[in-house]
């Protein structure tokens, strides 16, 4: 075989392997309900200070049973995630569009989640747009967590165009696939039971500001802080 | 993970193919074979490029004209992939200049350089393993400098970005006043 022909073959595998990849935007996970990944209680603070805007959120499982899909699955990784509403034919200008400069979590293997293989549409000026930008911190070693713990991530983020907007909070579980990798692109969400809406946009929780939920902790009720 | 090993998978495949082309303008090949090469070569260098160009750290949006690929924006890796023959004409026409520009210019510095090594009487042959290590070196430091570029200019761009976001200061403690409050409204 000539040295162009490997070179070839190669590119052809090469293609074929990212593709794969690329398309893979979920996992499937074994079965879990709600109240056994999802927090306890949550809070979510949007502001901005002297340099750019932010977003904080904390989180709590009172108990192990809250959260024992996460913590009997080696290779569970969770996303609580943050979405500004940007749906601009319906009047709707993201507060937040991106991750940017510094964030932080103390939740067990953090990292800043990608919006690689969210749903873009064309928006003003021909861009690629987003309806919703998610700015997420996630736990890419999620068995570690503990409860009874509260947890913290928080991240700068780029403006988008609005002066105030809507988020909405979900909880996602996923897995690592690789297991072992724990960086964002190897945290996937799960097929089923994911994407538990913790404060919904129908909620009109209007940022910046602070609010939080409890999610059948007893009962499911969400408010200002 | 699987960002690195593609990455590092296109560079090798650039560095072989840097070397055939050379290796074909040395020879006087198929000025179509070349012409295939240089496109092939283009293509994958402005994919590749969307890969080493953004800081992955800080995710997308940061830097418009380097963070999807040499030398123009564009968002080919940011639509899903099944769907990206659905992809607005903008995308495609913007990724059809970079590559252009690409094969342009590595193109010129191609035959420049196979013009000026056979002047020095250096043959590249194609066993020639020391050309294609030089050459992937120069590809893995192109690629290092560009990351350090495109950080550059996000802090320039975004001054401030890095500074930390001031928390409570009860945050510290695990039973934090906000969840007392919650505790008091279950009970």
């Amino acid at each position: 075989m000539s040295n162009f022909m490997r070179v070839m073959f190669v590119l052809c595998a090469t293609f074929v392997l990212g593709m794969q990849n690329a398309s893979a935007s979920s996992v499937s996970c074994t079965n879990a309900t709600d109240t056994q990944f999802v927090p306890s209680w949550g809070r979510v603070e949007v502001g901005t200070d002297q340099y750019s805007r932010y977003i904080i959120q904390y989180m709590y499982w009172d108990k192990i049973q809250r959260m024992q899909w996460l913590g009997t699955n080696g290779d569970s990784t969770f996303e609580p995630d943050a979405w500004f509403y940007n749906y601009g034919d319906q009047g709707g200008l993201a507060y937040g569009l991106a991750p940017a400069g510094y964030w932080y979590s103390d939740l067990p293997a953090p990292y800043v989640d990608t919006q690689f293989e969210d749903q873009f549409t064309v928006g003003l000026n021909q861009y690629l747009e987003l309806n919703e930008t998610a700015v997420t911190v996630g736990s890419g070693w999620a068995v570690l967590i503990n409860p009874a713990k509260v947890y913290i991530t928080v991240t700068r983020m780029t403006s988008g165009r609005g002066s105030s907007g809507w988020v909405k909070l979900s909880a996602q579980r996923g897995r690592q696939v690789p297991a072992t990798c724990m960086t964002t692109w190897c945290s996937f969400g799960c097929d089923t039971n994911n994407n538990y809406q913790t404060i919904p946009f129908a909620d009109h929780f209007t940022i910046p500001g602070c609010q939080q939920y409890n999610w059948l902790w007893d009962i499911t009720v969400r408010r200002t802080c | 993970m699987f960002t690195l090993f593609f990455i590092i998978l296109f560079l090798i495949v650039l560095a072989f193919l840097a070397i055939k082309i050379m290796q074909t303008l040395q020879a006087r090949g198929s000025v179509l074979k070349v012409l295939m090469l240089i496109i092939v070569f283009a293509t994958l260098f402005t994919v590749s490029s969307t890969s080493w160009t953004r800081d992955t750290t800080y995710n997308v949006a940061i830097v418009k004209p380097l963070e999807y690929g040499w030398p123009i924006s564009f968002y080919f890796l940011d639509h899903p992939m099944k769907e990206v023959w659905q992809a607005p004409m903008v995308v495609w026409s913007n990724f059809f200049v970079s590559v252009s520009i690409n094969a342009s210019l590595w193109g010129g510095i191609f035959f420049l350089l196979a013009v000026s090594l056979r002047k020095r009487k250096v043959v590249i042959k194609p066993s020639s393993f020391k050309y294609f290590l030089m050459t992937l070196v120069i590809f893995i430091l192109i690629m290092i400098v560009s990351i350090f570029v495109s950080k550059a200019i996000r802090v320039w761009k975004y001054p401030g970005m890095e500074n930390p976001v001031t928390l409570p200061v009860n945050f510290s403690n695990p039973s934090y006043d906000a969840v007392q409050n919650s505790t008091n409204i279950k009970l």
